[in-house]
């Protein structure tokens, strides 16, 4: 077996077991939600399942530019329990840092009894990312913000979280749910409707993925704040 | 501009996790109150900001700034602008000031400029803190508001059972005249009424109509007790009445599920430990009968033991009667399912955990039910192979 880097971080790792993506863990011996960790040349990896996390199968259906690199500062919206949170905690590294919003406050205490009290490139923070100056304290200004967050107005609040903490030039990754803006609409008008309102918002769309077999009636959509 | 202002001219007040700062148009830093090096201290700072009342260190700045003469302050952010009022100064609101945009951008390297702290390594060490801390303190506040609901919804779950029973007594009662056989065969309120409710007369209890409900196998025994039966032929007026009656049945009877649902889904989210140890619905009396999330986690554990057995608890005080050994507890497994010799050991065992998960859940925030719950089943597992 001999891991293959797809992406600053990111690695394939082959075996007779089969293929897997994954990511360098970096706290090793600890893992979050059920992944596998696979030890090569005194490495340890975490494997980064598809079906859960929709980075994971953007990556698998052949994303072509990793917005995500070492020490970037990431605000991520909609960060739930933190599963695909603890690979962008791995892939940014010791010297980046990640702050997890979510209005929910269950799966915000999963979050921090799970990864943040074992990673400290990671924050939690309970809000509603409609309204990002209430968390306007507690975060810098980034080099990226990453959002899936499943509501009606999903663009218009990368837009605004752009405004206030984006950096000129930062990228964004937006996970669309086309089911969760408008069921009656087909996917893909869905997808082009939401681009459009982030090219309107000052972005550069960079590439847009759909997501299936990984996730039904999803797309991933990376775009670029123009400076 | 070295700070000598003119009077009456403007500052601009910018808020960070690490102090307050004044700066003028070009973004220079005229005045700098820093907090102490303590996510606790900023924390409770901020908090009172966000509550309109100054800090000391906003009222420090606000005394600095009208020394030098300045008398109004712009803020971008309205929640600072009655603190900053509180402290004497007047406020002009403006969005998206450029010397906050300044600050924000170089929070790391003002910080470590200003000895704030050390290197920006620390600066986000405790940027993290204050942002563990802060969350911690939201999610308790989202749970509390949530345990009222809780205890809202308990109290009408309670409600609703006591109704249910007595309007299927009644159900029971009336049709029973037409049908007396079908109460000893259906034991299941809610299925007697979807009977009443669907198929009405006796005569319609047929192999059919009878499969379409999808009864299972109890279909033999009703069957079997509508043949023959001594009941009075069934008057079309009462019918009709009885098949409404046993309609709203049903339908609270549904009701009554989604509320339990409901009841669950808070109670996981509200008192995640208690809900692990005594399962949701149970919290959820628990909390009802305490009166809350505090009171319950405050209560010896003797009193959550007989807690909902007030009666015989005071009849045992007036009369000298055996003091009751379980209350609401009763109903979990871990009481119930004992030998009745043991069950009074259990509910203290019982009660002691539930304790702890309460107070886990009012205080700590500590995931700590899984551990208690898994005590709990070792131990009934343990009992009930010694006693084979």
């Amino acid at each position: 077996m001999s891991p293959k880097r797809i992406f600053p971080g990111v690695y394939r790792l082959e075996s007779e077991a089969g293929k897997a993506l994954a990511t360098m863990n970096l706290t090793p011996g600890r893992r979050f939600y059920g992944e596998q960790l696979v030890t090569v040349d005194g490495v340890e990896y975490r494997t980064w399942n598809p079906y859960r996390s929709k980075l994971a199968a953007a990556i698998r259906k052949g994303l072509g530019v990793m917005p995500l690199s070492r020490g970037d500062k990431v605000l991520y919206l909609g960060v739930a329990s933190g599963t695909t949170c603890s690979h962008v905690s791995d892939i940014i590294g010791v010297g980046g840092h990640v702050w997890g919003v979510d209005f929910a406050p269950r799966p915000i205490r999963d979050l921090i009894e799970g990864l943040a009290k074992h990673r400290a490139n990671v924050s939690p923070i309970l809000g509603d990312a409609r309204r990002p100056r209430t968390y306007a304290l507690n975060v810098p200004k980034v080099d990226g913000i990453y959002a899936d967050v499943a509501q009606p107005d999903q663009a218009g609040i990368v837009i605004e979280n752009a405004r206030v903490f984006l950096k000129s030039g930062g990228w964004a990754v937006m996970a669309v749910k086309s089911r969760s803006i408008d069921v009656t609409k087909a996917p893909q008008r869905v997808y082009e409707a939401e681009i459009e309102k982030l090219r309107e918002g000052g972005f550069e769309i960079v590439e847009s993925l759909e997501l299936d077999p990984f996730e039904k009636d999803h797309a991933l959509v990376v775009a670029r704040l123009k400076s | 501009m070295n700070g000598n202002a003119e009077s009456g001219s403007q500052i601009h007040v910018v808020e960070t996790l690490i102090g307050i700062f004044a700066l003028t148009h070009d973004n220079d830093i005229v005045e700098r109150v820093l907090y102490p090096r303590d996510a606790k201290q900023i924390n409770a700072a901020l908090e009172r900001h966000a509550a309109g009342e100054p800090s000391k260190e906003m009222s420090e700045m606000v005394e600095k700034l009208v020394q030098r003469g300045f008398e109004t302050v712009i803020i971008s952010n309205e929640h600072l602008a009655d603190a900053l009022r509180g402290a004497g100064v007047n406020v002009e609101i403006v969005e998206d000031s450029g010397p906050e945009d300044f600050v924000r951008e170089n929070i790391e390297s003002i910080a470590v400029d200003f000895r704030a702290v050390e290197d920006k390594t620390q600066y986000y060490a405790l940027s993290r803190e204050v942002s563990v801390l802060r969350t911690r303190k939201d999610i308790q506040k989202a749970q509390s508001e949530r345990g009222a609901t809780i205890i809202q919804t308990a109290q009408l779950l309670n409600e609703l059972d006591k109704s249910l029973n007595v309007l299927s007594g009644k159900l029971r009662e009336w049709y029973g005249l037409h049908f007396p056989e079908l109460s000893r065969a259906v034991d299941d309120h809610k299925i007697y009424a979807l009977l009443v409710e669907r198929l009405g007369d006796r005569s319609n209890f047929s192999p059919e109509n009878l499969g379409e409900l999808e009864l299972g196998d109890r279909v033999k025994g009703i069957l079997s007790a509508s043949e023959d039966s001594m009941g009075a032929p069934l008057l079309s007026e009462d019918e009709e009445h009885l098949r409404s009656l046993a309609a709203n049945l049903v339908s609270l009877y549904s009701y009554r599920e989604s509320l339990e649902a409901l009841i669950m889904s808070i109670a996981e989210e509200a008192v995640p430990n208690l809900s692990v140890v005594a399962g949701p619905v149970l919290a959820a009396k628990l909390l009802e009968k305490a009166g809350g999330l505090k009171k319950l986690a405050m209560m010896p554990s003797s009193t959550v033991q007989i807690l909902g057995a007030e009666k015989a608890l005071f009849r045992s005080k007036m009369t000298g009667a055996k003091p009751p050994k379980h209350g609401l507890i009763f109903q979990h497994p871990y009481v119930h399912a004992k030998p009745r010799k043991l069950r009074g050991k259990a509910a203290r065992t019982l009660a002691a955990k539930l304790s702890l998960a309460a107070r886990a859940d009012a205080f700590t925030g500590n995931p700590i039910g899984a551990e208690l719950r898994r005590q709990l089943d070792e131990d009934a597992e343990r009992q009930a192979t010694e006693s084979v």
